[in-house]
């Protein structure tokens, strides 16, 4: 038993390391023994498991020896010859350059912004817009809640009794400079009333440009409408 | 008769004029395209692409740079000696063009065919420490100055291993002349007895330039600029245009001592009605420009004291190992080139 | 128009050297040096031996006079000490002038020069000739020797053509091999003394 134990450890022990090299897209010449420099091959074999069982005795060495042999430590090792040619030609140099040679031939990632943009989830926050009913009455209703959930103060509401007696705004103001984007306002909010965009680029050459008051806010929803109803029906499940 | 005189002095002058104009402008078109080749060379590496808004491509990039610097405003601090503030930058270009006088295009092509070549790159390469040393202590500035310190030490250090690399070239090849460099490489370019020296060679090549892994000099991001911090628009001009002639120039060279010049093996026959030698110079130029560039891409920085260290304590004993046994080899195979 | 440049660089090679020593700034003195140099270096040049000319750059130049401007930036030099000191220097000029004058009649009575077109140095060497008459009541031939060693037209060396190196190389691989080898050893003394001076050991 013992020998045959012996022999499937020395088969497993021999396989070449080169092969287990993860690497993300493994290139056929670092793979290759020549070039490898991985230290993990001039390693010598170390028993792990010996933290595994602590309290257990220690079973016999694999490798039989009998005291008074002369072991070389070094004997599995890289040769003399191998390591001046990995001192002298820098070959895990040559390995990482030409690593970086593969990758000058392969596309870029990059996106040539404003003829090509990158995806948009439906989640997005961005410019603030104020929603309407389908049948146009506007769907603010003056709670409140927005103004007192956001984190930087940026909304300011004064509301009063519109003339056939509904309870709507007069005054909904957004300070997109103060606003930090973060949309509690869009989940505090009863009605949908206030919701986020996906429009990101809306920026002004005046400061004053940025101070969004209702009309503004009106206008941005109802440009929008048909984006922001597909994206609350796509993210409806998950609010 | 003096009348007479006086025009063959004029006219000789005028054709030596043009002969350097001849070879200076596509050796400047050359340095600005090689600053743009840097950049779209390390993006793609890095899989990004570069500058490509200015021409196609962004081929006129370069232009567009030089433009944004000569339109800057010169600022110069005030303490600083204003003359050699202006001269070191100076006399750095002219250090890295002057370099371009004896590189020949062909067979004996060159501005001066100097017999003494090789030791003309060198002086030049040793003139163009002070460039370097004079720009930061001029600046009155410490950042300045001991970024200019550590270059120059560094400069000196490796221009010693340059100089044995080349010696042990001109061993071989049995005299300082270009040409005659070349024409002995008929049989074999010397990077196939070399490889080691050539290997030193390049190692030396890109601390001289301070390129990537040497340049803790003008690490950007550490840094504020090395010893160019107080140099701004048309005086930074000079000092990058300085550093980019002289990577093409000792990629140039590099094709000249250890790769066969502007010779290649039996393929082309230079009887055409086109001399096909400077096209070949060109691409062999065009290949070690992109080792730089691909050197940069690649490796990390060293620190200051690792360069220093692995200049004196290991790549010397190598160059001096070399320098004996080269000559040993070359007497006892009594193979010595007279 | 080759003996104007050669005119030209030596009166450079001078007036720099001349500054050298009268700048105040240190740093300016080195510039000076070094111009020195370069203008020496093209002289030679111009000579003919353009070999030792580029080697002026490369060592002068290149690796000697960085090292003076690598020791003098790096010492802290006050200029305003240098620039209150200016009476202590000028006040030593008629010792150096009379020190000067002994050297030149010292050197110009043992070498000899082609000196027919410059009148002004042909009057003084004449001067120096008649005061070394008046002087040496003995004959002067004994100065021929040393005129004949400085200058030897022997017939061995008109006939050969070397390059310069190989010239150089001839003579100095074979009948300077001892000198060639003493001076090595004195430069690997000079090499491993600071090494070993400025070494700390690890104890």
């Amino acid at each position: 038993m013992a020998i045959l134990r012996q022999l499937v450890v020395g088969v497993a022990a021999s396989r070449p390391l080169a092969t287990r090299l993860a690497t993300s897209r493994p290139s056929i010449l670092a793979a290759s023994r020549l070039l490898s420099t991985n230290s993990r091959q001039q390693a010598q074999h170390v028993d792990h498991t010996n933290h595994l069982h602590p309290g257990h005795p220690k079973s016999p060495p694999l490798q039989t020896s009998f005291p008074g042999e002369f072991k070389d430590v070094y004997a599995g090792g890289p040769s003399a010859i191998e390591k001046a040619v990995h001192l002298f030609f820098f070959t895990e140099i040559l390995r990482g350059m030409w690593i970086v040679l593969e990758q000058f031939f392969r596309p870029p990632y990059t996106i040539m912004y404003p003829f090509e943009k990158g995806p948009l989830s439906p989640r997005f926050r961005g410019e603030h817009a104020l929603r309407r009913y389908p049948s146009g009455e506007e769907r603010c209703i003056a709670c409140k809640l927005c103004e007192a959930i956001c984190p930087a103060q940026a909304i300011t509401i004064e509301s009063e009794a519109r003339l056939d007696g509904s309870r709507k705004t007069t005054r909904y103001d957004i300070d997109m400079t103060k606003c930090i984007y973060c949309g509690f306002c869009q989940e505090a909010c009863p009605v949908d009333a206030i919701v986020e965009t996906q429009n990101q680029e809306f920026s002004t050459e005046t400061r004053e440009e940025l101070l969004y008051n209702k009309e503004k806010l009106l206008a941005n929803g109802d440009r929008a409408e048909a984006e922001i109803a597909a994206n609350l029906h796509a993210d409806h499940v998950y609010r | 008769m003096i009348n007479n005189n006086l025009i063959l002095i004029i006219l000789n002058t005028l054709i030596s004029l043009i002969d350097v104009l001849l070879v200076l402008l596509p050796v400047l078109l050359s340095v600005a395209f090689m600053t743009i080749i840097e950049r779209k060379q390390l993006a793609a590496h890095q899989r990004r692409v570069g500058p490509n808004t200015v021409g196609y491509y962004g081929i006129l990039q370069p232009f567009s740079d030089a433009l944004k610097l000569i339109l800057k405003e010169t600022v110069i601090p005030s303490q600083s000696n204003k003359i050699l503030f202006y001269l070191a930058p100076v006399s750095t270009l002219i250090f890295s063009l002057l370099g371009w006088g004896i590189i020949p295009f062909g067979q004996g092509l060159t501005l001066f065919d100097f017999s003494l070549g090789i030791l003309y790159t060198l002086a030049l390469s040793s003139l163009g420490v002070y460039g370097v040393l004079f720009a930061g202590w001029s600046a009155n500035s410490k950042y300045a100055f001991l970024g200019s310190l550590r270059s120059t030490a560094a400069m000196i250090s490796y221009e010693l291993i340059l100089s044995s690399a080349i010696l042990i070239v001109i061993l071989l090849a049995g005299s300082f002349n270009f040409t005659t460099i070349i024409e002995s490489q008929e049989a074999i370019w010397f990077v196939v007895p070399l490889l080691p020296v050539f290997i030193f060679y390049f190692i030396s090549i890109l601390a001289e330039t301070s390129r990537t892994p040497f340049d803790l000099q003008e690490a950007e991001s550490e840094l504020v600029a090395g010893f160019f911090t107080e140099h701004s628009s048309i005086i930074f001009v000079f000092f990058f245009l300085a550093e980019y002639s002289s990577i093409v120039l000792f990629s140039c060279i590099t094709a000249i001592l250890f790769f066969g010049g502007y010779n290649m093996p039996e393929l082309f026959v230079n009887n055409t009605f086109i001399s096909l030698q400077a096209v070949v110079l060109g691409l062999k130029t065009c290949v070690f420009c992109f080792m730089f560039v691909w050197f940069r891409a690649t490796l990390p920085r060293l620190r200051y004291d690792q360069l220093i260290e692995f200049c004196w304590l290991n790549l010397l004993p190598v160059a001096v190992a070399f320098i004996i046994l080269v000559p040993c080899i070359l007497v006892a195979f009594d193979i010595a080139p007279y | 128009m080759k003996n104007l440049f050669i005119d030209i660089l030596a009166f450079g090679a001078l007036l720099s050297s001349v500054l050298v020593i009268t700048s105040k700034n240190p740093v300016i003195a080195v510039i000076f040096l070094i111009s020195v140099f370069i203008n020496a270096a093209g002289y030679l040049i111009l000579l003919g031996i353009g070999f030792i000319g580029i080697s002026y750059i490369i060592l002068y130049v290149g690796a000697i006079a960085v090292l003076f401007l690598f020791v003098i930036m790096l010492l802290n030099i006050r200029l305003s000490d240098l620039l209150e000191a200016g009476s202590q220097y000028t006040k030593n000029i008629p010792l150096a002038i009379a020190i000067g004058l002994l050297f030149i009649y010292e050197i110009f009575t043992i070498i000899p020069f082609r000196i027919h077109d410059v009148s002004l140095i042909s009057s003084l060497l004449n001067l120096i000739t008649n005061l070394n008459e008046l002087f040496l009541t003995s004959d002067i031939s004994t100065l021929n020797v040393v005129y004949n060693t400085i200058n030897p037209i022997l017939a061995d060396s008109t006939f050969t053509n070397f390059t310069q190196i190989q010239a150089l190389g001839q003579s100095l691989y074979t009948f300077g091999a001892f000198w060639l080898i003493i001076t090595s050893v004195i430069l690997l003394l000079a090499m491993v003394a600071p090494i070993f001076i400025t070494h700390k050991s690890n104890k």
